[in-house]
């Protein structure tokens, strides 16, 4: 697999994994941009027979948004429309926001496993060689992370949830 | 299961309500954005970057064999086909702007620096004289004097008669004049002996008049009062109680001062006065003040100096002024020795 197959495959994903992450688009991209940076600058760092390209490039991902996120983060804004590029409208668009703000506020390692579970769909294994973490803190993380969204978004159910719930 | 309105979520609605943060895609000009900046990293990653990138390494013996055979004869390329949106990139002098005031502070401070080094180092001899030559301002001002009344040159008078004023005994010389000296003394009652003011030696003559007039019929000159062509009491050719030809009382053949009907002297030709090797080491200026008399032919003499400035500058200015020819001052059409002052400039330029 060439870089540039490489990019095409999972440049979307790992914006939307940063974006998600940070809050901010611009930021998204840079590290977007830095992350492929890396591999093509120093390919020899990714060694096939020990993972998924996509798995590797998302933990290069997370490490440069975290440091990212470490670097300013006095000063990282989150984006007035960070959920407002949802197509649906009202309702959807409020939850979204709301959604997006309340995993916004989880703690940073409940917030990757989080969104690499939910978002992207990675299997546990895969997450915790992302995270660098065993699999069992990772499933811990994501179980909390699932606790509190819960409990915080109850306010904010959805009518037909609701009626499905109810049944 | 959990009831509706229960604290906490379902995993279902949970995972319905995540479902609805919807991300957008990153902007299309990345891919481009990166794949640029990571044509120009090195030889060793272009493989790995684009096959396009791999083509377009040569070493450089190849490129430069190509590009003298473009220069000799362009081959012609395919039409560019644009598959890319130009992409919008912020002002760049927005960017530029945030530090301005220091950058541009270290820029004009550098500039300056650099000009001044110029200025200094690549000054050539000629230059230098230019900037050590002197400009000399001079003035040819009233002569104001600083000696007392009594000494000045002394002015006589006269009574109307058409005659020049004749040969004769100079009057008595005392400190005030009660009587001024005539040609005809009507008798008096109580005698006083005509005199005029100026502290000189006593001359014993029969006849009062000017001691240096031709010899001639008795005659007390054209003037009003005294002898003479002046007005004043005294004798000779000027306006107050002495004799000679200068103002007030006293003696004296002094030059003229300018004004009344004494015209200035103009100046004909000058030198530039040099700069003494002190001051100009000194970087030292500013001016001398000298008094000269511009005789009658217009030569400077009696050159005196009122302000000095030192480091030999007065001495040099006097040298200068001392070549300096000047046009004389004129009495009536004649010329005659005057009186004036002279401010010598020395500037450095």
């Amino acid at each position: 697999m060439t870089a540039e197959q490489a990019f095409d495959a999972h440049h979307k994903a790992i914006y939307r994994f940063v974006y998600r992450l940070l809050g901010r688009a611009d930021l998204a991209e840079d590290v977007t941009q830095d992350c492929f940076l890396c591999i093509l600058r120093e390919p020899e760092r990714w060694n096939p027979a020990r993972g998924d390209i996509r798995t590797y490039l998302f933990s290069i991902s997370r490490n440069l948004a975290l440091k990212r996120y470490r670097d300013d983060h006095s000063d990282l804004q989150v984006d007035q429309e960070w959920a407002s590029s949802v197509p649906d409208q009202g309702l959807d668009q409020e939850i979204s926001a709301t959604v997006a703000e309340v995993v916004g506020q989880l703690p940073d390692l409940q917030r990757e496993v989080l969104i690499l579970f939910e978002y992207e769909g990675f299997q546990l294994a895969e997450i915790a060689e992302i995270v660098k973490a065993n699999v069992g803190v990772v499933k811990s993380r994501l179980h909390r992370a699932r606790e509190r969204l819960r409990r915080q978004l109850a306010p904010y159910r959805k009518v037909g949830a609701y009626e499905n719930a109810g049944e | 299961m959990k009831t509706p309105g229960s604290e906490e979520l379902t995993n279902l609605e949970l995972n319905e309500m995540l479902a609805t943060w919807i991300v957008s895609d990153p902007s299309p000009g990345l891919k481009v954005k990166i794949f640029s900046q990571a044509g120009i990293v090195s030889r060793d990653t272009r493989d790995f970057a684009f096959p396009i990138l791999a083509n377009a390494w040569k070493p450089w013996y190849r490129s430069l064999i190509h590009n003298i055979r473009d220069l000799i004869r362009l081959q012609k390329l395919p039409p560019l086909e644009v598959t890319s949106k130009p992409v919008e990139v912020g002002s760049i002098w927005g960017a530029y702007r945030a530090g301005r005031s220091r950058s541009s502070a270290v820029s004009a401070l550098i500039h300056v620096a650099v000009l001044v080094l110029l200025l200094v180092f690549f000054q050539t001899p000629q230059g230098k004289n230019i900037a050590q030559r002197v400009t000399d301002i001079y003035y040819v001002l009233p002569y104001q004097s600083k000696i007392p009344a009594a000494e000045k040159a002394a002015g006589g008078g006269g009574v109307k008669a058409l005659t020049p004023v004749s040969k004769g005994e100079a009057p008595k010389l005392a400190h005030r004049q009660f009587v001024p000296p005539t040609m005809a003394v009507p008798d008096p009652k109580l005698p006083v002996t005509p005199a005029i003011t100026a502290p000189a030696p006593q001359i014993v003559a029969e006849q009062y008049g000017d001691p240096l007039s031709k010899l001639d019929l008795n005659s007390g000159g054209q003037g009003i009062n005294g002898l003479g062509s002046g007005k004043g009491g005294g004798i000779g050719s000027r306006n107050d109680d002495g004799y000679g030809i200068g103002h007030g009382g006293g003696s004296g053949g002094g030059a003229y001062r300018i004004g009344g009907d004494v015209s200035a002297p103009i100046l004909v030709s000058k030198v530039e006065p040099e700069y003494s090797e002190e001051a100009r080491k000194a970087k030292y200026s500013g001016e001398v003040l000298l008094s000269i008399v511009v005789d009658a032919a217009g030569t400077p003499r009696d050159i005196h100096v009122i302000r000095p400035l030192g480091l030999g500058l007065d001495e040099k200015a006097i040298e200068a002024v001392r070549k300096w020819r000047f046009r004389p001052g004129l009495k009536r059409g004649r010329a005659v020795a005057t009186q004036a002052q002279v401010i010598v400039n020395f500037r450095l330029l």
